[in-house]
């Protein structure tokens, strides 16, 4: 299956199986995820499914979006 | 090779090896031993191979870093460095177990995540100045040890580990700030949370828990990640309507995967965290 973008997050539907992630458009950052979990997700952003972690890193590479560095303060 | 001369050894307090581009320092750390008044050693992000030498007699040391090289072997004991206020050595290849940590009271940060550290988390009662605490994505086993004396904590992450047993009391852990033990094989309560008013995010997916020992969250708590565990519906149902409680707009709450699905009040109270910009996730 091909990744599938869905701007209208209203009870979409994920597999056990598959691979999604939830962005905010408008300032290009991932919320939640890549994580593979079943369920029901709602959410005012944008949710991207797809079959494989690599599909979903792909398309965050190819769409430039950002992944918050969960920085600990390490120094 | 370049050398580095160090006439006078004893005066030196600092020494200092930050990398700059790709000019990386290899081989190996030598005997710390003849810098008897150093206070800070830092060599981060190199190339360094072989173990972390002992430094049993650098006991005014304040600060170790040897983050991002890849030195292997075990951790040193650190008894004798009863002034260690940071220890930062993760992503290394380090083995072996967390070394005894009650005597250094002072520590504030203890950082040796993305190693293979094996054995359990040691008790670190003792260390109630510790701030930071994070050793994900080693090898540990055993249980979460108590924190209720580690009141100053503000991030404990011990995730993606083999870890058993519980998640701790966190009542006592009024700075925390995030608290992640996502990937390990914890069962039982995810504990009440009320008391940490600081907290923002909670990560506990990936394991086996089965219920929800609270009743209201902090509305500071935006990220609070629970798929795959074995939480039943009343557990969801409760972590939904605690959410709803707490008021706050926006963040993202996964209750999805292996748990129960939400009934009754809890499915209201999903539409009405999604009425408040939540991205929420249940079956």
């Amino acid at each position: 299956m091909a990744i599938q973008k869905i701007t209208d997050v209203d009870n979409i539907e994920t597999a056990q199986e598959q691979w999604w992630v939830i962005y905010n458009d408008e300032i290009k950052t991932v919320l939640e995820g890549p994580l593979q979990c079943s369920g029901y997700t709602s959410s005012p952003y944008v949710i991207v499914i797809g079959d494989t972690e690599k599909e979903l890193l792909t398309y965050i590479e190819e769409n430039d979006l950002i992944i918050p560095i969960d920085y600990e303060g390490e120094l | 090779m370049p050398s580095i001369s160090l006439t006078n050894p004893l005066n030196i307090t600092e020494l200092r090896f930050n990398s700059i581009s790709n000019h990386k320092l290899g081989g190996t750390i030598q005997s710390l031993d003849v810098f008897t008044n150093l206070e800070v050693f830092f060599i981060i992000n190199h190339n360094l191979t072989g173990s972390i030498p002992d430094i049993s007699g650098n006991t005014v040391l304040r600060e170790l870093n040897c983050q991002r090289n890849q030195l292997t072997g075990s951790i040193p004991g650190l008894s004798s460095n009863t002034p260690l206020e940071k220890f930062n050595c993760f992503t290394n290849n380090l083995t072996g177990s967390i070394p005894d940590l009650s005597s250094n009271t002072p520590l504030e940060r203890f950082n040796c995540y993305e190693n293979q550290l094996t054995g359990n988390i040691p008790d670190i009662s003792s260390n109630t100045n510790l701030r930071l605490f994070l050793c994900y994505d080693n090898n540990l086993t055993g249980s979460i040890p108590d924190l209720s004396s580690n009141t100053a904590l503000e991030k404990f992450n011990c995730s993606i580990n083999s870890l058993t047993g519980n998640i701790p009391d966190l009542n006592s852990n009024t700075a925390l700030e995030r608290f992640k033990c996502h990937d390990n094989n914890l069962t039982s309560n995810i504990p009440d949370l009320s008391s940490n008013t600081n907290l923002t995010q909670f990560h506990c997916f990936e394991n086996s828990l089965t219920g929800y020992a609270g009743v209201s969250v902090s509305p500071t708590l935006s990220s609070f990640e629970a798929y795959n565990n074995n939480l039943s519906t009343s557990a969801v149902n409760s972590i939904l309507a605690a959410f709803v409680a707490a008021g706050a707009s926006g963040g993202t709450l996964n209750l999805a995967g292996t748990n129960a699905a939400p009934t009754g009040q809890g499915i209201t109270d999903k539409a009405t965290l999604n009425s408040r910009g939540w991205t929420v996730t249940t079956n």
